[in-house]
C-alpha cells in the first residue's frame, strides 16, 4: 500500500506542472538544481520559501490571465516577458510543461514579420522584438535559431549610425529607440542589448561599440561623456540630457538600465563608467521608490532593472555612501512580497506610465525580479 | 480675365493672391520646420507647411465665395498639390507623398465642410473656432498631460484621443510614431502609455466620411429651404 501511495504521490508531483498545480504542491520542497551555493546569497531558508511562494502565486495568476490566443494583454512584449518569467522561475518551466507555454510561443512566432521583427504593432518593434528574442532563447529550443538570427539582424538594423545619416558626433549615434521612430533612448537600448547578449551576438560585433557611444552619452558623468551634461552625478538619464522626470536628471530605473547596458557590452567592472553608475546606486540606494523619479512612476521597471543590474554586478550587498550595508536581495524581496496582491499579481496603483497599470506586465516584471533575487 | 465682370475679376485676383501667399508661406514654414523639428516630426513638415497656410489663407476666401463648393474644391486641390510637391522635395517616397497630401486635403475638407454648415455671415467666426479647435486637438497630448495617466485607466479613452488628433491622420501614411517624438515625449506622458494608432485607411475614411457627410447635409438643407421646394411653397408644381 505504501508503495502504491508513494507511487501516486510521485506521479502527481510529476504531472503537476502539466495541469498548473505545481505551484501549490512543491512550494516547501527545495529544488537542489536551483539551490544556490550558501555563499552566493544572504537569503535564509524562510525567505527563500516565501519568495518561491510569491513566484508561484504570481505565475498562477498569470496562468489564469492568459488569453485564448496564447497571449497576455494581446501584446508580444508582455507575452514574451511572461514566458521568460515562467522559463526562468525556480520551477524551471519548459515547453513540455503544457500547452499554455507552447501557445504563448506560438503567439510570438505568429507575429514574426518579413523584416525579422517580432511585433504586433509598428511602434513598439524594438521592445517587442528584443523581449521576444530573450524569451525564445530562454526556451533552449534550437528550432527558433533562424527566427532569433533574423530578429537580431532587425535590431542591429535599428541602430542609428552613419548609414542613417547620423555622424558619430551626433548625440543619437549608436542608439536604438522604440523602433521606426528614429529617436533612441536608453531604455530601449538596454532591452536591445539584453536580447543581443542573451542570444550570444559576437562580442566583437560593431553593434556593441556603437551602442557604448550612445550609452556613455546618456550617463551624467562629465569625466567619460563627450556631450556636455547638465547634471554630473554619475547616474543615467533617459537619453543625453533628458529625463521624463524633469530636466536631465539621473534616476533609478535608468541608472540600473545604464549599468546593465555597460555590462552587456562587455565593459569591465572597474571601468570608471561602471563605477560611477554603481556609486550613484550607492548614493541613492532604496527599494521604497524609483529614486529621483516622479512619485510612483516607473516603479516596477526600476525593481526589474535593479534586480538584474545588481545580479549582473555580482555583489551580495551594497554599502551606501553613509556607510550602511544593505542586502539588496533581502530588501527587494521583502518589498516585492509586501506589494503582492491577494490574487498573486502586482500592479502599480500610483501610475500607469510605461504600462504599469497592466497587471500582466507588472507581475511578469516582478516575477523576473524575484527570479534574479532567488538566483535562478 | 477677359469676359469676366469687374467683381469676378477682383475675386480671381484675390484668389490668385491667396494661392501665391499660401505657396510662399508654405515654403517658409517647410524650410523652418525641417530645420527645427527632429524626427519623426520633421517628416511631417511638408504636410504641416501645406495645411497651415491652406487653412488660414486659402479657406477663408473660398468660404466667402458666392459659389463656395467649387471654391472649396480649388482650395483643397491647391493644398494637396503644395503638400505633394513639398513632400517629394523632402525626399518622401511617391506613394507616401501622395497619401500624405491626401490627408492634408481631408483635413481641409472636414474643416471647410463644417464651416459651410454655418450661415454665410457666421462662417468666418466658425472657421476661427474650428481652426482653434483643430490646434487644440493637435496639442491635446500636452494640455491634457496632467490627467492622461488617470485617463489611461478608462478603457478606450487614450485611443480615442489619439484617433481624434489630426496629427494622427497626417502621420498615418508614413507610420510615424509622433507621440514619441522628442518634443511630445518631453511634454506629454501619452507616449509612455499604452495606445494604438488606428489603421490609416480607417482614419482616412473617417475624415472623408465626416467631410462628405457635412457637405451632403448642407446640400440637403439647401434643397429643403429652397423656394422651389414644393413642401415649403405649395405653388411650385410637384
Amino acid at each position: 500500500m505504501k508503495t502504491i501511495t508513494a507511487g501516486l504521490i510521485t506521479l502527481m508531483l510529476a504531472a503537476a506542472p502539466l495541469c498548473g498545480l505545481a505551484e501549490d504542491v512543491a512550494v516547501s520542497g527545495s529544488d537542489s538544481a536551483t539551490e544556490p551555493a550558501a555563499d552566493e546569497t544572504a537569503l535564509d531558508t524562510e525567505l527563500r520559501s516565501e519568495i518561491e511562494r510569491a513566484i508561484d502565486a504570481g505565475l498562477r495568476y498569470l496562468r489564469a490571465a492568459q488569453a485564448d490566443d496564447g497571449s497576455w494583454s494581446q501584446s508580444v512584449g508582455v507575452t514574451a516577458l511572461v514566458l521568460r518569467a515562467y522559463l526562468q522561475s525556480p520551477r524551471g518551466s519548459t515547453e513540455e510543461d503544457g500547452p499554455f507555454i507552447a501557445r504563448s510561443i506560438a503567439y510570438l512566432l505568429d507575429h514574426v514579420q518579413d523584416d525579422g521583427s517580432i511585433s504586433e504593432t509598428n511602434h513598439n518593434r524594438n521592445y517587442n522584438t528584443a523581449v521576444a528574442i530573450t524569451a525564445l532563447k530562454a526556451t533552449g529550443n534550437a528550432e527558433y535559431t533562424p527566427v532569433i538570427a533574423n530578429a537580431q539582424g532587425f535590431l542591429k538594423g535599428l541602430q542609428l549610425d552613419d548609414e542613417d545619416g547620423y555622424a558619430r558626433s551626433h548625440k543619437y549615434y549608436g542608439g536604438i529607440g522604440y523602433g521606426g521612430d528614429e529617436r533612441p533612448d536608453l531604455s530601449n537600448m538596454y532591452m536591445a542589448l539584453e536580447a543581443l547578449k542573451a542570444s550570444d551576438v559576437d562580442p566583437d560585433d560593431p553593434v556593441w561599440e556603437k551602442a557604448l557611444v550612445f550609452v556613455s552619452r546618456s550617463q551624467n558623468n562629465s569625466e567619460t561623456n563627450d556631450v556636455k551634461v547638465s547634471v554630473d552625478d554619475g547616474g543615467f538619464a533617459y537619453m543625453p540630457n533628458y529625463s521624463p522626470h524633469g530636466g536631465g536628471e539621473s534616476y533609478g530605473g535608468m541608472t540600473s538600465a545604464g549599468l546593465l547596458s555597460l555590462l552587456f557590452a562587455g565593459v569591465d567592472k572597474n571601468d570608471p563608467r561602471v563605477q560611477a553608475a554603481y556609486d550613484w546606486i550607492r548614493a541613492n540606494y532604496t527599494v521604497d521608490a524609483n529614486p529621483n523619479a516622479k512619485e510612483g512612476q516607473g516603479l516596477f521597471y526600476y525593481y526589474n532593472a535593479f534586480a538584474k543590474a545588481m545580479a549582473a554586478y555580482g555583489e551580495p550587498t551594497v554599502t551606501d555612501t553613509a556607510g550602511n550595508t544593505h542586502d539588496w536581495r533581502r530588501d527587494l524581496a521583502e518589498k516585492l512580497l509586501s506589494l503582492q496582491r491577494e490574487d498573486g499579481s502586482w500592479i502599480n496603483s500610483l501610475s500607469s506610465r510605461w504600462w504599469e497599470g497592466d497587471p500582466n506586465l507588472v507581475t511578469a516584471w516582478s516575477v523576473i525580479a524575484l527570479n534574479h533575487v532567488y538566483g535562478t | 480675365m477677359r469676359g469676366h465682370t469687374p467683381s469676378a475679376r477682383s475675386f480671381i485676383r484675390r484668389t490668385r493672391t491667396a494661392a501665391l501667399a499660401t505657396t510662399v508661406t508654405g515654403l517658409g514654414i517647410w524650410l523652418a520646420l525641417r530645420e527645427s523639428l527632429s524626427l519623426p516630426l520633421a517628416a511631417m513638415a511638408p504636410l504641416l507647411a501645406a495645411l497651415v497656410p491652406g487653412m488660414l489663407l486659402q479657406l477663408p476666401p473660398a468660404l466667402r465665395h458666392t459659389r463656395p463648393l467649387p471654391a472649396l474644391a480649388r482650395a483643397l486641390a491647391g493644398a494637396l498639390a503644395l503638400a505633394l510637391v513639398l513632400a517629394l522635395l523632402d525626399g518622401a517616397p511617391p506613394a507616401a507623398a501622395a497619401t500624405g497630401a491626401l490627408t492634408v486635403a481631408l483635413v481641409m475638407l472636414g474643416l471647410g465642410a463644417a464651416c459651410l454648415l454655418a450661415p454665410r455671415q457666421g462662417r468666418e467666426a466658425v472657421h476661427g473656432l474650428l481652426v482653434t479647435g483643430l490646434a487644440a486637438l493637435a496639442l491635446s497630448p500636452v494640455w491634457l498631460a496632467p490627467w492622461l495617466d488617470a485617463a489611461s485607466r478608462v478603457p478606450g479613452l487614450v485611443n480615442a484621443l489619439v484617433a481624434l488628433n489630426p496629427l494622427t491622420l497626417l502621420a498615418s501614411p508614413m507610420a510615424l510614431d509622433y507621440l514619441r517624438a522628442d518634443w511630445f515625449y518631453r511634454y506629454s506622458p501619452l507616449g509612455s502609455l499604452r495606445y494604438d494608432y488606428p489603421a490609416p485607411a480607417v482614419l482616412m475614411l473617417g475624415w472623408l466620411g465626416a467631410g462628405t457627410g457635412m457637405l451632403l447635409a448642407k446640400a440637403a438643407r439647401r434643397r429643403w429651404t429652397s423656394p422651389k421646394n414644393p413642401r415649403l411653397n405649395p405653388e411650385v408644381p410637384r
